[in-house]
């Protein structure tokens, strides 16, 4: 079943043309990589997706529907950013999530903010910034969603964090669904992925399954970007 | 969903919104009971009276400052990325923050009364109680009547007011730079606007407490079609054009 389909998907900012007539199609059970330099559309392509932005031109679907209240209840999205209230602590948080996410685990949510040593009482204005960027991974990957959104999740972090981030997504994605993550750091993600889509102003350049590319290039993923990518 | 959402917004402001009436109330003991100790020359008593009447008269503002705020931290911030990704219609975030600012407004006429009554039970005797009761029962009912229509007309202008608001930050959010600035400005010319619509008078006199205040329905029924427009225009945007940064 296909997840995330994109038909002629255009998005412009005034005069700018941040997606191009993008066509794209992501099955189920996959974890894929939106790679591209800064400025290349990942965001906005997520951004669409989540339903925070309205496509210009074209059309975009999740499960067979266009992004709505629908669609968010399957979606479960990671933003490039800090975005949860700075006056609410571990448990408001868990509280929101079950109050307005039919499919959150809440035990899961406890069962790893424990295990990483998370004082739920601690207002998130307190947290440190990787701290807060692991309570924000663990709400999001507490969802049985059918698409992960997960917008640079590895951006910003220590080598450790990045390890537990990634560690994180495998081991709690549920099978049936699909993870799309979106970052320019490809020698940490490329083991974990099992598709890679290439974005370059805002138009795919290339969208194969990794072991193809590496056999077909006799490169890494990395290695095929920096040539694709190089300035 | 509304509820939750209400729900949501409502313990945000809280954390706001209750140490100011509780400061507010807390004020007012210490007044009252300075004034009941004959300690009206006291240094205390200056500071707790210049403190205590700034927020009588700010709460109000302090009120719509912090439910405007949170219209614009929760939907056009970072918290806009949770906001938006849940599964909730744009109506309905709309529709919470209103019934938010309501249920404030009413909160904070609530904290006055009880500034009131506290004023009114520790400096004033039961038998001036018991007067003022009397006095308040002896008022022809039209009287009343005119205060409950007055009441409406505050009501439907609050609303209003606030629809006001939070169309002017939407349109703000169209913008890439100042958007505070813009906000302000846009504020200023749609009140400026609202203000040549409205009839300049209330159609009726109000000379005597026998007589029942006559307000024109138009001072109704032209605040309630400006809040359907802005709170329109306030839906387009963040549903159709919303660009969080």
């Amino acid at each position: 079943m296909k997840t995330l389909v994109c038909e002629s998907l255009s998005k412009d900012y005034g005069n700018i043309r941040a997606l191009d007539d993008v066509d794209l199609s992501l099955e189920e059970g996959k974890i894929v990589g939106l790679l591209g330099p800064n400025g290349s559309g990942k965001t906005t392509l997520i951004k669409l997706a989540s339903r925070l932005l309205v496509p210009s031109a074209g059309r975009i679907t999740i499960c067979g529907e266009e992004p709505s209240e629908i669609t968010k209840a399957i979606v479960s999205y990671l933003p490039d950013r800090n975005y949860l209230p700075d006056w609410m602590n571990g448990r408001d948080l868990l509280d929101l999530y079950k109050d307005f996410f039919a499919d959150f685990d809440e035990d899961k949510a406890v069962e790893m903010m424990t295990s990483l040593n998370i004082d739920m009482n601690m207002p998130m204005k307190k947290m440190s910034k990787g701290t807060k960027e692991k309570v924000q991974l663990i709400l999001t990957m507490s969802r049985h969603a059918k698409l992960y959104l997960l917008d640079e999740p590895i951006a910003g972090v220590d080598p450790a964090a990045r390890d537990y981030i990634l560690r994180t997504i495998i081991s709690n994605y549920d099978e049936n669904a699909t993870v799309l993550i979106s970052t320019h750091l490809i020698a940490d993600v490329e083991n974990v992925l099992d598709e890679a889509v290439f974005l370059k102003e805002g138009r795919i350049v290339l969208h194969q399954g990794v072991d193809e590319l590496k056999e077909s290039t006799g490169k890494s993923v990395d290695e095929y970007f920096r040539e694709v990518f190089r300035c | 969903m509304l509820g939750k959402l209400i729900k949501y917004d409502f313990k945000a402001l809280a954390k706001n919104l209750f140490p100011v009436y509780g400061v507010m109330i807390g004020l007012m003991v210490i007044f009252s009971l300075l004034i009941k100790l004959n300690l009206e020359d006291s240094f205390i008593f200056v500071i707790s009276t210049i403190m205590l009447f700034f927020l009588l008269g700010s709460s109000f503002m302090i009120t719509l400052v912090c439910v405007v705020g949170r219209f614009y931290k929760g939907l056009l911030k970072d918290e806009g990325y949770l906001s938006f990704a849940l599964p909730v219609d744009t109506q309905t975030h709309i529709g919470a923050k209103v019934i938010n600012a309501i249920i404030w407004s009413l909160m904070n006429i609530a904290a006055l009364a009880i500034c009131l009554a506290v004023y009114a039970f520790t400096v004033g005797t039961l038998k001036d109680i018991a007067e003022v009761f009397r006095m308040i029962f002896s008022i022809d009912l039209n009287f009343y009547l005119s205060i409950l229509q007055m009441l409406l007309l505050l009501g439907v202008e609050l609303i209003c007011g606030i629809c006001l608001c939070f169309a002017a930050l939407s349109i703000a959010h169209l913008f890439q730079k100042h958007q505070k600035l813009l906000a302000a400005l846009f504020f200023l010319l749609m009140a400026i606007i609202r203000g040549m619509i409205m009839p300049t008078r209330f159609y009726g006199d109000f000379n005597s407490f026998n007589d029942v205040l006559f307000i024109s329905p138009l001072w109704y029924v032209i605040p309630a079609a400006l809040s359907a427009v802005y709170a329109g225009v306030t839906w387009y945007i963040l549903d159709k054009r919303l660009n969080l940064q």
